[in-house]
């Protein structure tokens, strides 16, 4: 939820940031790339960005976590902030800009792409020798661009990793004569379920109900990059056949619809109002329907991603103009070691630490037998293949585009083919502006 | 007024049986029982079914845009136990509780970040009100070289979206060294250049001529601006105090750029520390919504005699 918000706010962020540096503090890479010398005793005190994290849950672990760390080096002080989970690409734009980012910041890899092009993150790979054998590599990748040094860079510590489970509503599949405990694998069986529960409701009752996105395209196999990274090329005929089925099973009614325009409210509101009887969600959904809607809960059987699930990532990243960056360095370190991210994680069910030590710890595989600790080991399990799909130079702007092309091509205006060819001139145009 | 008794005037009141159809009117008169057609005897009032239609009407609207409020009002009633979105609303809480309320006491300061809001919407509404009435009687009345060029400009910062200067806007602030100050919220809206044209077009309204008597009397431009010009636009300054009142307390994304103290942040920024990825409870979220609406009820309550005098005082003469 929060991170859409983030992500189609992020096109924006990236335009003023661009605009923003070039009016105020001029940048240099040389920052960025710069070693940071860690003989001296650590004192004087920082900045300490989160996300969204001070509340009642989380704030006994921050503090303590400070507390922690001011004692093992005396005469330290941590300023801990936290920016609320909405405006907060334009918060750390404005941040950028004014030269008042935080010495450390939570940032997600979306954002850190867009701060980094600036030359304001400090290249973690050149001042933490263990950051590739003690930090899990498909998190460190999130933190890797093609478009900055030829990514010989990394610019974020991986926190903590989520990914899409997908949940289902035995109660509506019952009914409709489906068994929630042997759900889709695949996006055939998908559809072919999907045709089940549309015979047998008359029409009513729906599985699926989202139009395909870059995930989906990337699922299919398709390369959604050219081999050097500096171009969008996933008009494949693997591409063009998921969408053709994506189609055909919008004409024959399995899928809501108004899931292409804007009175769509998404899977997940949908499957909240006991409309849809699929929708993914984090590894968490389980605790959130608990807060929203209580009696739906029971009905939820969660089992894992069709495919291919994606990666979500969340990173703690150093500020290269930041004053004291011995201190900032060592306590983004401190933040992101095993023991405090094993700590974070058991208030955080359905995610992963981003250390390799703990990401295949086994006790994740374990549930404790109820629905929610079920959707924690699937998320488990997910997570061992789970890729972050979504290119760093994937804009919102480009999403757009490829949302506008997918509807004409369902709504049978283009040819999948057609659809696909324009979004990926379109985004590549985009690119070079 | 009893239309049975004089059926003549009768005729002449109504002008809707006019001389169109004689014949029916003739057929009424005779059958001597108006309200056969439902037809009230007052001047120009509805038919029976005509009322009904135009009550219909009303609550049918009434309903539209007050509905997301009272969903709202009975979300943040909701006990934890409750479903909160449902195929088929439900209005009423089946175990009404003010606990949520409590819940968004505990988890922000809430009181605390309302006074926040209420200072910036104090310190907005009343430099709108100074501003905007000297800058539009300046642009209404006054003559001097360049005026027109002036208006030009103005009128011109309307058509840059704000999406746009908010960074710059923001870096002017931080240079001014108000970064993280209620003042560096509120100055960049101290004076809205809508509120501007609003006052201008509302002193234009007045004739020119009342002006002139004032001026022969020997008065001053002041004079003439506190004892000629503004007794006629108290309308439209109740439409800017609302507009500003409202602009300042609804503001979310400038308020979060300016500040960064959590002790200075104002009501919308506070509140959105309920929506988190984690603590994401719809029920205290909509408590905090229906606290931050209060103030915006009580001010429209007060002011809202004044408020449709403003509009319609626009509309004729705009």
């Amino acid at each position: 939820m929060r991170r859409t918000t983030a992500v189609s706010a992020i096109a924006v962020a990236a335009t003023l940031l661009a605009a923003g540096c070039g009016v105020g503090s001029k940048s240099s890479t040389a920052d960025a790339t710069k070693t940071v010398a860690t003989t001296a005793a650590l004192s004087g005190s920082i900045t300490f960005q989160t996300w969204s994290l001070k509340n009642d849950k989380f704030t006994p672990y921050f503090t303590k976590l400070i507390a922690d760390f001011k004692a093992a080096h005396p005469g330290t002080d941590i300023n801990w902030i936290d920016q609320p989970g909405d405006g907060y690409p334009t918060k750390v734009t404005s941040q950028v800009a004014t030269g008042s980012l935080p010495d450390v910041v939570n940032l997600p890899p979306d954002i850190a792409h867009a701060v980094a092009k600036t030359g304001n993150l400090l290249d973690l790979k050149k001042n933490v020798p263990t950051l590739q054998t003690d930090w899990v590599k498909s998190g460190l990748n999130a933190y890797n661009y093609q478009d900055i040094d030829g990514g010989a860079t990394f610019f974020g510590f991986p926190w903590y990793l989520g990914t899409d489970v997908s949940y289902w509503n035995k109660a509506m599949m019952a009914k409709d004569g489906l068994d929630a405990t042997k759900p889709p694998k695949t996006f055939d069986e998908l559809v072919a379920q999907a045709k089940v529960m549309h015979d047998n409701s008359g029409g009513k009752d729906y599985l699926m109900s989202r139009a395909p996105g870059l995930s989906d395209i990337a699922n299919t196999g398709t390369k959604l990059l050219s081999a050097d990274g500096t171009k969008f090329a996933f008009n494949t005929d693997a591409a063009e056949a998921m969408l053709d089925k994506y189609t055909q099973a919008y004409k024959a009614g399995y899928l809501p619809s108004n899931v292409l325009d804007n009175s769509y409210e998404g899977n997940y509101k949908l499957f909240t109002k006991q409309e849809v009887a699929w929708t993914t969600g984090g590894g968490n959904a389980i605790t959130s329907m608990q807060k929203d809607n209580p009696s739906l809960v029971p009905n939820m059987v969660p089992s894992p991603a069709l495919d291919t699930a994606p990666l979500y990532v969340q990173g703690i990243s150093v500020s290269s103009k930041s004053k004291n960056l011995a201190l900032a360095l060592a306590f983004a370190e401190f933040v992101t070691n095993n023991q405090n991210q094993v700590d974070f994680l058991k208030l955080a069910p359905g995610f992963l630490p981003g250390t390799t030590a703990s990401a295949n710890d086994p006790q994740y595989s374990k549930s404790d037998g109820t629905p929610q600790g079920d959707a924690s080991v699937i998320a488990y399990k997910d997570m061992q293949t789970a890729v972050n799909f979504t290119p760093p130079i994937w804009t919102d702007a480009m999403n757009t585009i490829l949302n506008q092309e997918i509807a004409k091509a369902m709504t049978g205006k283009e040819t999948a083919k057609q659809a696909l060819d324009n979004t990926v001139n379109q985004a590549n145009g985009l690119l070079t502006q | 007024m009893s239309a049975t008794t004089a059926e003549e005037p009768r005729e002449l009141q109504d002008p809707r049986l006019g001389t169109k159809s004689a014949k029916s009117t003739k057929r009424q008169n005779a059958l001597r029982h108006p309200d056969r057609r439902g037809r009230s005897p007052i001047f120009d009032a509805p038919t029976r079914t005509g009322l009904a239609l135009r009550y219909l009407t009303l609550v049918a609207v009434l309903l539209i845009s007050i509905g997301p409020m009272l969903w709202e009002l009975s979300t943040s009633l909701k006990s934890k136990a409750e479903d909160v979105f449902t195929q088929n609303i439900e209005l009423l809480p089946q175990h009404p509780t003010l606990g949520n309320y409590g819940e968004v006491q505990r988890t922000i300061p809430v009181w605390h970040f309302a006074v926040n809001s209420l200072t910036v919407a104090a310190i907005n509404v009343t430099g709108n009100i100074i501003g905007a009435t000297l800058a539009g009687y300046v642009l209404a009345r006054l003559k001097f070289k360049g005026r027109k060029l002036l208006l030009g400009v103005f009128v011109s910062t309307l058509i840059l979206p704000a999406e746009v200067t908010i960074i710059s806007k923001f870096q002017m602030i931080t240079s001014m060294g108000l970064g993280d100050t209620i003042l560096g919220v509120c100055l960049p809206d101290m004076i809205a250049m809508t509120n501007v044209l609003l006052m201008r077009n509302a002193f234009l309204a007045l004739p020119r001529e009342v002006e002139e008597a004032a001026v022969i009397d020997g008065a001053t431009t002041l004079q003439r601006l506190r004892f000629v010009g503004l007794p006629a636009v108290k309308g439209t300054l109740s439409v800017i105090s609302i507009f500003a009142f409202i602009g300042a307390w609804d503001d979310f994304l400038w308020p979060l750029l300016v500040l960064q103290t959590p002790d200075k942040l104002t009501l919308t920024v506070g509140l959105s520390y309920l929506d988190g990825q984690w603590s994401h409870d719809p029920r205290t979220i909509a408590a905090g919504t229906m606290i931050a609406l209060v103030p915006i009820l009580l001010l429209f309550m007060v002011l809202q005699r004044f408020f449709f005098r403003g509009v319609s005082e626009g509309a004729i003469k705009g």
